[in-house]
């Protein structure tokens, strides 16, 4: 049964007449108590967002990111997983060959990425590629403010996913404010 | 008038030489005093609108224009004033354009006779309390207009609730009005003020300092409330505002409105909060008087009978009707309907006997 | 009664009235074509798809794993039902084993989306109503619910959380107790809603009695959900065909009796509170092991029938699909409660005035994004 029970009121119109009264009055008062009290609680819920902001989860996912080695090069081997199983089809990735010196001092060739775009603006933040990526290479990343004023600015590439440092003016304001630690995406 | 305060002589310093030149200046006092009162409440009063429902709802509200975001109204008029301002094709121009203004009279009419201080008033009629409700329904007018001329189907509906709400809610505003005049005797709204403050007919000792004020008699208790009640639906607030209603109508009778014209129907609202909240202070928590004392000796002085108080009651009066707003739901137009033919006219009817019987029981 | 194609005169007394799909309350871009005498409503005839993003073809083009994301976009207030929907077809057409501890959190996850879509329910029912501090109120409250899942998952509405043969993520640490006080703190607010607006005395006047639906007009319908309950339909997917581990928790099926606005607002603020129970069993009893089972690079399902349904928070979400031993199934069609539901109003409406539209549309709680899909 409903929680509520129904308003019942008498049948003699007179006295239903100041049950009607009365029940207007208790609830109305009853609503005032509720509403007075929440304007007494303290604190309010909501921040004053660009001048502070909450805590943002680890797990966010907003801004790509590739991890790079301890030379600064991209841990990316260009296999394309991401782009294939991007559902929103924002990933472009092209392959090229490098020669790199292992620790051990012999010279080895490897894929690496030639261009690696992910379009922004159409990516939907879904983690597919994060997920799928073989090497653990590609994050999403907490960073989750970038505007720009032309749509196509929103495609990042090879460099904007190496850097993810804020690139505009506005992101680096919000980021002093916020004290967010650079983007680090949850791992595994 | 033994010694002039250096600001005295100067402003006489100045009109003086004004008054010799054009004698009518000396009417153009109250109009700017009944302006900027206006005008002042409208500014803050939407800001405190603001601040309230911000408090009620865990929200902080304006924050940045001012100590407070106090400058928050003043940027939106503002920003109101820079907008285009688009009348229907099909809409009846002349008016469309007036329908504003219309709704935005009555509170400067009004305020001619509501005694703000001791003295502080612009025109004493003696048939004052007639006056009010005479152009206190003028702004229905406007909104019924306003519906029509906008040649919308939304705002029509809006316009065409108005006009029930204004015949409907006329009767018992005014039979709880019916109440003081008998107790008071008077329909001068300066001697109703007065009476309040010590007056014979009470219960209460005469010099009690608020004893006397009529809603703490019984009839003037009840119809305070039916009072303040019929108030909410003459200036369509929650749960009254069924001419606006913007879940059900869209925007109701403003639909079609944009920009500064827009604007005037909002500083016409608040303006017409305060002005039932002030005749609602008037007539019956004794206006201007003084809870404390009448009479302050020494620093107790600036809490004795004056404007002060006057702007204390309607500050209290407006905070409880915002309070109210932001707690009600609305409600349906045929039960707003039953509400004041069934409910708050039966009671006002037996109140009006109360009254009889308190009169001759008292007032004697 | 409804004009379906029936061409009406046009009186001069009456008024013809798009209602929508610019509205501030018909919950997003529905049109109802009214045409009313005065404030009576004399029909209604309603106009979707203003929403409509070919969300079953994609999904026969983009394949199971890659199209479950966009079912967050549905029901955008409850995604993870039509998320479970659409897994749980895809495991039951390639019988893929779902660990125990992935059920268990899908329950959660589920469970704690129904209060939040319920909470949304009602503030925006009070909004219909114009007790706008119930909105603020509710929202308030269901934000404590979006910090759970952005926690959880890392998103707040899109949550993408359950996958074929699983979920998403593990609890992070200290999430449950997060949880717990979260369900106290909603739990604590319920009775507040209750003394601000439930009890009161103008909503009792708006809501009851008003577009009393029967239960058979509700099964000729196909309504369901708390739609179908308040009008005493005694039907609950997790109770009547259990999936998941729906049988193993301990709660009630709530039931109205007479189906008016009332009963429809009144048995989903019982449901949350039976939500919350289920919530708290959940974390009481979770599980250890596993929580996705390791599917195949390239996830393909068997030829055959399958049809996923799951109990949300507007009625059964139900996704029928037909496998073709590709990695997308051969045909995708969705049932979302709402569609049913919606169809009521041409029916209820008629009779009611203008503004019991907003408090019955709002009563049948609708999202257009599951009716166009």
């Amino acid at each position: 049964m409903a929680h509520v029970p129904p308003t019942r009121v008498s049948d003699n119109p007179i006295i239903a007449f100041f049950q009607y009264v009365w029940s207007a009055a208790y609830t109305t008062a009853k609503g005032l108590r509720v509403t007075g009290y929440n304007a007494m609680r303290r604190p309010r819920v909501t921040v004053c967002y660009p001048l502070e902001q909450l805590d943002i989860s680890p797990r966010t996912r907003a801004r790509h990111r590739l991890l790079t080695d301890e030379q600064g090069e991209p841990l990316c081997i260009a296999c394309g997983q991401c782009q294939r199983t991007c559902p929103d089809h924002c990933v472009v990735v092209t392959r090229k060959k490098v020669t790199v010196t292992t620790p051990e001092g012999e010279e080895k060739q490897v894929n690496r990425p030639d261009t690696f775009t992910i379009d922004l603006a159409r990516c939907m933040y879904c983690n597919l590629c994060a997920e799928a990526c073989p090497v653990n290479c590609l994050h999403l990343t907490r960073e989750f403010s970038y505007i720009e004023g032309d749509v196509r600015a929103l495609t990042i590439d090879l460099d904007g996913l190496l850097r993810p440092e804020p690139l505009s003016e506005y992101e680096l304001r919000q980021r002093e404010t916020a004290q967010l630690a650079p983007g680090d995406g949850e791992e595994g | 008038m033994a010694e002039r305060g250096w600001l005295e002589n100067w402003v006489n310093g100045i009109v003086q030489p004004l008054y010799e030149v054009a004698p009518w200046i000396v009417h153009l006092v109250p109009i700017l005093w009944i302006l900027i009162l206006i005008v002042g409440s409208v500014l803050i009063l939407i800001w405190a609108e603001r601040k309230v429902s911000a408090d009620i709802q865990s929200r902080v509200g304006p924050l940045h224009h001012g100590p407070y975001g106090l400058f928050q109204s003043i940027w939106d008029a503002l920003k109101l004033l820079t907008k285009e301002d688009t009348i229907p094709k099909q809409a009846d121009r002349l008016v469309f354009c007036v329908a504003p203004y219309i709704v935005f009279l009555p509170a400067i009419l009004a305020y001619v006779v509501i005694p703000v201080g001791n003295g502080l008033i612009a025109a004493d009629l003696n048939v004052g309390l007639w006056y009010l409700v005479a152009v206190g329904s003028i702004a229905v007018l406007g909104i019924i207009v306003a519906g029509w001329a906008s040649n919308n189907k939304w705002s029509l509906l809006g316009g065409m609730r108005a006009a029930a709400q204004l015949i409907t809610y006329e009767i018992p505003m005014f039979l709880s009005v019916v109440v003081i005049i008998m107790m008071a005797g008077t329909l001068s709204l300066d001697q109703i003020v007065r009476s309040q403050s010590g007056g014979s007919w009470s219960l209460a000792p005469p010099d009690a300092p608020f004893l006397n004020w009529n809603c703490f008699t019984l009839p003037g208790m009840i119809a305070a409330v039916l009072y303040l009640v019929a108030a909410l639906a003459e200036v369509n607030r929650q749960p009254f505002d069924l001419p606006e209603s913007e879940s059900e109508l869209v925007s109701g009778f403003n639909t079609e409105y944009s920009g500064m014209r827009f604007g005037i129907f909002f500083v016409a609202e608040f303006s017409n909060t305060a002005l039932v909240s002030g005749i609602a202070a008037t007539l019956f928590f004794g206006g201007w008087s003084s809870p404390i004392v009448s009479e302050g000796e020494g620093f107790w002085r600036i809490f004795g009978d004056g404007v002060l108080w006057y702007f204390v009651k309607i500050t209290i009066l407006i905070y409880c009707m915002m309070w109210v707003k932001w707690t009600l739901p609305r409600v349906r137009i045929d039960q707003m309907l039953q509400i004041a033919w069934k409910g708050l006219i039966p009671l006002a009817l037996i109140n009006i006997a109360i009254a009889v019987a308190h009169v001759a029981w008292v007032g004697a | 009664m409804a004009t379906h194609g029936r061409k009406a005169p046009l009186h001069n007394e009456e008024m013809l009235i798009n209602m929508g799909p610019q509205h501030p309350s018909t919950h997003g871009v529905l049109r109802l074509v009214l045409r009313l005498r005065g404030e009576m409503i004399e029909s209604c005839r309603c106009v979707i798809g203003y929403l409509h993003r070919c969300h079953e073809y994609i999904s026969e083009r983009n394949g199971w794993i890659r199209s479950l994301p966009l079912t967050d976009r549905l029901d955008y207030l409850s995604p993870i039902t039509c998320e479970w929907a659409m897994a749980l077809a895809a495991e039951r057409l390639a019988q893929v084993e779902v660990p125990e501890r992935a059920e268990w959190l899908r329950v959660l996850s589920a469970e704690l989306y129904r209060i939040a879509s319920h909470l949304v329910f009602v503030g925006t029912f009070g909004n219909d109503l114009a007790a706008v501090t119930m909105f603020l109120h509710t929202f308030r409250e269901r934000e404590l619910i979006m910090d759970i899942f952005e926690k959880l998952t890392g998103q707040r509405m899109t949550c993408h959380y359950i996958r074929v043969g699983g979920v998403g993520w593990d609890l992070p640490a200290g999430l449950d107790r997060e949880i717990r006080q979260a369900l106290d703190v909603i739990e604590s607010r319920l009775r507040e809603y209750d003394d601000l607006f439930t009890n009161n005395r103008i909503l009792r006047a708006r809501t009851e009695g008003v577009a009393e639906i029967s239960a058979e007009r509700c099964r000729a319908y196909g309504a369901s959900g708390p739609v179908a309950r308040a009008s005493g339909v005694d039907f609950d997917l997790r109770r009547d065909a259990p999936y998941g581990v729906y049988d193993r928790f301990d709660y009630r099926v709530i039931l109205g009796n007479r189906g008016d606005c009332l009963d429809r607002f009144t048995c989903r603020m019982e449901e949350m509170r039976q939500s919350a129970r289920i919530c708290r069993q959940v974390l009481d009893g979770l599980p250890p092991g596993e929580i996705r089972t390791k599917l195949p690079a390239r996830f393909k399902t068997p030829e055959g029938v399958a049809y996923g349904a799951v109990e949300g928070a507007r009625g059964e979400c139900g996704y029928f699909a037909i496998g073709d031993g590709t990695e997308a199934p051969y045909r995708l069609k969705i049932r979302s409660g709402g569609f049913s539901n919606l169809h009521l109003i041409e029916d209820i409406l008629v009779g009611w005035k203008v503004a019991d539209v907003v408090t019955i549309l709002g009563s049948i709680d609708i999202v257009l994004g599951d009716i166009d899909r």
